[in-house]
């Protein structure tokens, strides 16, 4: 019995092997497992002839060799199948079922570069509370009560002197007070001003604040990282401009801007017909915010810059309101 | 504000082109908002920041041009000859904290009356309105030299005496603008002998103006404190010309020049007369003052050395004067009264740059040293959750975090715990959000509108609360599903697999109530009993105020507590060596027992099991009610040998005999009597 198993076993293996197409693959089956000339239902029937303590033994072998044959049978009957799909051409033009994918919304995608730009520079993130006090918001940085700057910082207030801060400098403070130079950061983060809404005013934005502080940072390094971001977010052959400005944080302060990427210095409405937009504000921190850390101002030295996210995002990919970063519809954010 | 090129040339003689000068300007910190075309003039607007009020006017702008050219000034005309030694008034400053001089001039004989056309135009050039002659030709003066005045008609006046005073409290002045003000005593007044006629510095009264029948005038020129008049200004909610040049720092010694050229001007246009001298009260400041200065420390600040002579260059144009001391490395600097935004050291390195250019900086990078980048965990744990929800096809949201009271109410919100803002804009965003799912319910509601039948959204942000007066603010995720084919499950397993990424095990769900939640598909998510978040279908009541459909589904976590729990230390187990085997069970459960409790049970009975996974829960025909049926499949695998099927066998049987006494659970199959 063994034997005769054993035999069955090879030349199924063999015949099989050599099968080309469908209807080889059903005389093959025919011969083997065929419900009336069958190889292996020939031997089942057999086994009522053999002793009855055999039996057993032989019906288990009999059945495994036709599970075997079986499945050798199947598995080529699927490589035919898909060989001779082959032959028949799918319309390749007939649209893709599309997995789901999600969005990261545009404000994040351009954090997030600007993120990596600076983490490859050496800057560490950190972030900050919304809430904020008076002190951190505007004292620390050199703005007391009535300092005609803060005009440009109208805030949100809270009860008991809070209020939502209007920059994410106050974080530079947090982080000075807390930790020793050499530091360098950067704060992505929410900022609330009281603007009315329009196409470029919301009451909430988001900035980047960057920080580098130590021994010897000059003004130069800070032209050299200034420059070296905005070449990476706005491409190697972008011009750039510093201007002098003020922020009662720093000083010198600067204004970079970057040759308008609409007319590329023409004038035009984006630029308002300057040819340059502002892209960020800068500086030396001033000594007297290090008075306020704690920090020796003759030993330490550094600079500090901040950006609005929103306008980087608009001015890179040509988002001409600001309310649509809010809106959220579906159809805006899937072009980013 | 607004300079005329041809007004600047006739002060300051420089060789630039309209083009040219404009690219000079920016430059120097003056940012060229915009430029036009006016007759034969261009007019340029300038951006003049915040600590440079002695550029607010035309003089102030050409003295820039005259340090970056080193061409002298012309300051206009303010010859009005020797005037008679008489007093027919007098001035009495009693707060001498807010006005440390003050000075006037009394011009009779005036004839009120239209400017000429060309004061017009200088007007119009500067923006403002023309009116007549008084009042434009010190609106002109104020343009030109900076220094804000105010004409009175002399003969409304009583007492010929003009008072500078706190006003009292309460007290009523009718100003310019025809508002009555009620007055308070920390502002400063200009007064007659009976009452208050202007606020010092930033508006007049209307019972002294300038009226077309005056004849005699009274032409103020004085020096208020600029943080009395910010805060005036603010309070009255008022800023004029000349409280926005006060507030900034106008030049105490500019004050005389300018009454003089206003007299001059006067006597030209309007045939007016002096009578007697100008009256002066008070105290000038020093016309000078002092600040040391390294030249050394120019090169360490900016990292560019600039020689010695280029910067006492820069200094002598500036008409700042140097005196070198014995040692050479320590400067004084004479620095002139209008600049008073020039106090210390770093204030004279960034002139120094200033004119130097910006432009001629190097550009280097700093060097490493000790401080590497090494990137926040809590970073990490931000980008792996957006790339999870992105892969899983969320579309990130980013809402504004101020609210409506009427959001809160509609999303079942208590309000008691709210902030509120003291000075909103608009009462539509008058609150913080204590929850971030009624912006997404919105953007929901907003994106359905357009035609999108399904979506997924998530928003990671900041959210407000108030406990017991004191503010908390905490980071949160929320993450809503719009979708038919969705149920709880759906949800949380979406929940499971962010928690597994983020390296957070042994979490534990649990029934949780909301009121925003439906009462019957609530959970909440714990782990060590710290709570991570919640998950459920939205409440009907709450998804139909918001108009949406019913098949809405809300997942939130505290990502503050993921972070403390983020497990980024991940080791790796070697693969097991031996075979699995797989039984799976099909059970009847009474309603009330729960899944985990099953699950428990299952693996203190079950020896050399590896895993119990459940599927196919089921209730409703045709199993009896107070029944559910699930399917269990349990992966047996011992670490030491290939396992034995009659080994397995006797296992199941203790677990299917265990589950049958202790939680009535029967196979199916085999039913419960029923």
């Amino acid at each position: 019995m063994e034997r005769i198993v054993k035999k069955i076993r090879q030349e199924a293996k063999e015949k099989i092997e050599r099968i080309k197409n469908k209807e080889e693959l059903e005389k093959v089956r025919i011969e083997f497992l065929g419900r009336k000339r069958g190889k292996i239902t020939e031997l089942l029937k057999n086994i009522t002839t053999l002793p009855l303590q055999e039996r057993p033994f032989a019906g288990r072998l009999a059945n495994e060799i036709k599970r075997e044959i079986q499945q050798l049978l199947d598995k080529k009957r699927k490589e035919i199948s898909s060989e001779e799909e082959v032959e028949e051409r799918v319309d390749v033009t007939f649209p893709g079922r599309k997995p789901r994918i999600g969005k990261l919304h545009p404000l994040t995608q351009t954090t997030e570069k600007i993120k990596r730009i600076f983490v490859s520079m050496g800057f560490r993130v950190v972030r900050g509370p919304e809430i904020e006090t008076e002190y951190y918001n505007f004292e620390a940085l050199n703005m007391p009560r009535y300092h005609p700057a803060r005009n440009e910082y109208d805030s949100f207030y809270l009860n008991k002197g809070y209020l939502l801060r209007s920059h994410t400098s106050p974080v530079q403070i947090r982080v000075m007070e807390k930790e020793s130079p050499p530091i360098r950061i950067i704060v992505p983060g929410r900022v609330y001003r009281r603007d009315a809404i329009d196409a470029s005013h919301f009451p909430m934005f988001h900035q980047v604040e960057g920080l580098a502080v130590d021994e010897k940072v000059t003004f130069s390094d800070l032209k050299g990282v200034l420059s070296s971001f905005a070449y990476q977010m706005f491409g190697k052959t972008t011009r750039l401009r510093f201007r002098p400005s003020f922020f009662p944080f720093t000083e010198p302060s600067l204004d970079l801007d970057i040759q308008c990427v609409i007319c590329q210095g023409k004038g035009c409405k984006t630029c308002g017909r300057k040819g340059w937009l502002e892209i960020l504000g800068a500086g030396m921190v001033d000594p007297e915010v290090f008075k306020k850390v704690g920090y020796e101002p003759e030993k330490y030295q550094g600079f500090a810059f901040g950006m609005g996210v929103e306008r980087i995002c608009m001015l890179k990919y040509g988002v001409d309101d600001i309310r649509l970063f809010f809106q959220n519809d579906l159809r805006f954010l899937n072009q980013f | 504000m607004k300079i005329s090129y041809n007004s600047l040339k006739r002060i300051v003689d420089f060789p630039f082109s309209p083009e040219e000068l404009a690219e000079r300007l920016n430059t120097l910190g003056f940012e060229v908002k915009n430029r036009d075309v006016f007759e034969e003039d261009v007019i340029f607007d300038l951006e003049i920041t915040s600590n440079r009020g002695d550029c607010l006017s035309l003089v102030g702008i050409a003295r820039e041009i005259s340090a970056l050219t080193g061409k002298s000034l012309h300051l206009p005309c303010n010859d009005i000859g020797k005037l008679e030694e008489k007093s027919l008034f007098q001035i009495k400053i009693i707060d001498l904290d807010l006005c440390s001089y003050y000075s006037a001039c009394l011009i009779k004989d005036v004839k009120v009356a239209p400017s000429p056309l060309w004061l017009q135009k200088k007007i119009q050039i500067w923006g403002g309105k023309p009116i007549n002659n008084v009042v434009d030709i010190t609106n002109y003066v104020l343009w030109e030299m900076g220094q804000p005045l105010h004409p009175f008609d002399y003969s409304s006046l009583s007492g010929g005496k003009v008072i500078v005073r706190r006003a009292e409290e309460g007290e009523i002045l009718i100003t310019l603008d025809g508002v009555e003000r009620r007055l308070s005593k920390d502002m400063l007044v200009i007064a007659d002998e009976k009452r208050a006629i202007a606020l010092a510095g930033i508006i007049g009264g209307r019972d002294t103006q300038i009226q077309d029948y005056t004849r005699n005038i009274l032409i103020e020129s004085a020096f208020f404190n600029p943080v009395s008049v910010r805060k005036t200004s603010q309070k009255m909610g008022i800023t004029t010309e000349a409280s926005y040049r006060f507030e900034r720092g106008v030049d105490a010694w500019i004050a005389k020049e300018a009454l003089k050229r206003a007299i001059f001007l006067l006597q030209k246009i309007a045939g007016g007369k002096v009578a007697g001298k100008i009256m002066e009260k008070g105290k000038l400041p020093p016309k000078k003052r002092w600040v040391f200065f390294r030249p050394s420390k120019v090169n360490k600040i900016i990292g560019k050395r600039i020689s010695k002579s280029r910067i006492k260059r820069i200094f002598h144009n500036l008409q700042f004067e140097v005196e070198v001391k014995d040692r050479e490395d320590k400067w004084k600097i004479s620095v002139p009264s209008f600049r008073k935004d020039i106090e210390r050291e770093i204030d004279l390195i960034e002139e120094i740059v200033r004119f130097y250019g910006y432009d001629k900086i190097p550009v280097t990078l700093p060097s490493l040293g000790k401080e590497t980048s090494c990137e926040d965990f809590k970073e990490e744990v931000r980008e792996k959750i957006r790339e999870i929800l992105r892969g899983l096809g969320f579309y990130e949201v980013i809402g504004i975090s101020l609210e409506e009271e009427e959001i809160f109410k509609k999303a079942n919100l208590s309000l008691s715990e709210s902030v509120r803002l003291k000075n909103p804009v608009s009462t539509r965003q008058n609150l913080l959000s204590t929850h971030l799912f009624p912006h997404l319910l919105k953007i929901a509601f907003g994106n359905l509108n357009q035609g999108i039948e399904e979506l997924r959204i998530f928003e990671m942000g900041n959210i407000f609360n108030k406990k017991k007066d004191i503010l908390y603010e905490k980071i949160s995720l929320s993450s809503l599903v719009v979708e038919k084919e969705f149920d709880f499950f759906s949800l949380k397993g979406i929940g499971e697999v962010l928690l597994k990424e983020l390296g957070i095990e042994g979490v534990d769900f649990s029934f949780g109530e909301y009121p925003y939640l439906s009462l019957n598909e609530g959970a909440t998510i714990k782990k060590n009993d710290v709570t991570l978040g919640l998950l459920g279908r939205i409440h009907k009541k709450v998804a139909e105020r918001f108009q949406l459909p019913p098949y809405l589904y809300l997942l939130e976590f505290n990502l503050s507590n993921l972070f403390s729990f983020y497990n980024s230390k991940k080791r790796v187990k070697a693969l097991p060596k031996f075979p699995f085997i797989r039984r799976d069970l099909s059970l009847f459960v009474k309603k009330e027992i729960l899944t985990e409790e099953i699950k428990k049970l299952i693996f203190e009975e079950g020896e050399e099991l590896e895993k119990v996974e459940f599927f196919d829960l089921y209730q409703g025909k045709p199993i009896p009610s107070g029944y559910k049926s699930l399917t269990c499949s349990l992966i047996f695998r011992a670490a030491d040998r290939t396992l034995k099927d009659e080994e397995v066998n006797k296992i199941q049987e203790k677990i299917i005999n265990s589950l049958k006494e202790k939680m009535g659970i029967y196979l199916r199959g085999e039913s419960p009597g029923v």
